[in-house]
């Protein structure tokens, strides 16, 4: 049984998302955020990291939380390649608990859940404690070909 | 009013920037944009331009004057924290912004970075964003601002006393 190491991303209230095990960089609490005008509202932040500007995503006002109401105690670096042996891109993801590194099997997979146009942003889902985990797909999440959070 | 002046004794090739302070949001752009830096109380409010707060005088012409928020939205009303009016020419066009305050920014204190593609806006006034200090300030010019603006911003050909 093929088994894979990832990290379950904390979005709060039960929610979670998950990244592979070698896409978790970076762990930033109480991060200096800037913000930046005419940005979508779920990714309208960035923060200052080894001399770069990343783009900081809120997936809990992607699904639906109000802006006003985030908070950004932590924040998890990603780093993503577009191709094999190309210099990595990075990105930041809010999070409400520091993250949990599981196994997963193949045996865990199901659908992505239908309530958010997850498909934008995830490659695959699996089935952790009871509830469906989207495995993001980071090139998709920091490239701005994604459905805006929904009107609150 | 402060009228502004080319610089010869700035260093050959080295651009000089303004950082204009819209409440919280901070924008650079090349100092050269910038025609003049008047105050608020000199700006004629009757009558404003479409889209517009209010018109000043410049060289004899009457120039319409936007507001921007924070979020860089236009706005029809002045706010508190207006305080200066800067004159921006672009394509031998003149335009005024309101602003909280003008300040002038080092370059050598400041790093650009290209706007992230998840962020981007396609009608955005800046292309590109810096810190300096410890701020975040979007990198636009007279250009990329007239091309924002809501409707026409051609100054008027009109005689300042006329205006008022």
């Amino acid at each position: 049984m093929k088994q894979s190491t990832a990290w379950l991303l904390d979005l709060g209230e039960g929610r979670r998302v998950a990244v592979g095990a070698r896409e978790l960089l970076h762990l930033l609490p109480e991060p200096q955020l800037f913000d930046v005008p005419l940005a979508p509202a779920h990714c309208a932040q960035v923060l200052s990291w080894q001399d770069q500007l990343l783009p900081v995503w809120d997936l809990r006002v992607w699904l639906g939380d109000p802006p006003d109401a985030a908070t950004a105690d932590l924040v998890a670096i990603v780093g993503y390649q577009h191709q094999i042996r190309q210099m990595p891109f990075f990105g930041a993801i809010m999070l409400d608990e520091p993250p949990v590194r599981v196994q997963v099997s193949d045996e865990q997979a199901c659908a992505l859940p239908e309530e958010r146009p997850w498909a934008d942003i995830a490659c695959s889902c699996f089935t952790h404690e009871s509830r469906a985990v989207p495995v993001l797909d980071l090139r998709s999440l920091f490239s701005g070909n994604t459905t805006s959070a929904p009107k609150p | 009013m402060y009228q502004a002046t080319t610089d010869s004794s700035s260093r050959s090739g080295e651009m000089r920037f303004a950082l204009l302070h819209l409440g919280k949001t901070r924008l650079l752009l090349p100092q050269h944009d910038i025609r003049l830096l008047d105050l608020l109380a000199d700006m004629v409010k009757y009558r404003p331009p479409e889209h517009g707060v209010g018109w000043i005088a410049y060289q004899e012409q009457r120039v319409p004057v936007y507001a921007l928020s924070e979020a860089l939205i236009w706005q029809s009303e002045i706010a508190p924290h207006h305080a200066i009016c800067v004159l921006l020419e672009a394509g031998g066009e003149y335009f005024g912004l309101l602003c909280t305050e003008v300040g002038i920014q080092p370059v050598q204190d400041t790093v650009f970075h290209d706007v992230p593609p998840v962020m981007r806006h396609p009608h955005a006034p800046f292309q590109r964003l810096a810190i300096a200090g410890d701020k975040l300030a979007c990198v636009t010019s007279a250009a990329l601002l007239k091309a924002y603006l809501p409707a026409v911003a051609a100054s008027e050909n009109l005689s300042v006393q006329e205006a008022l």
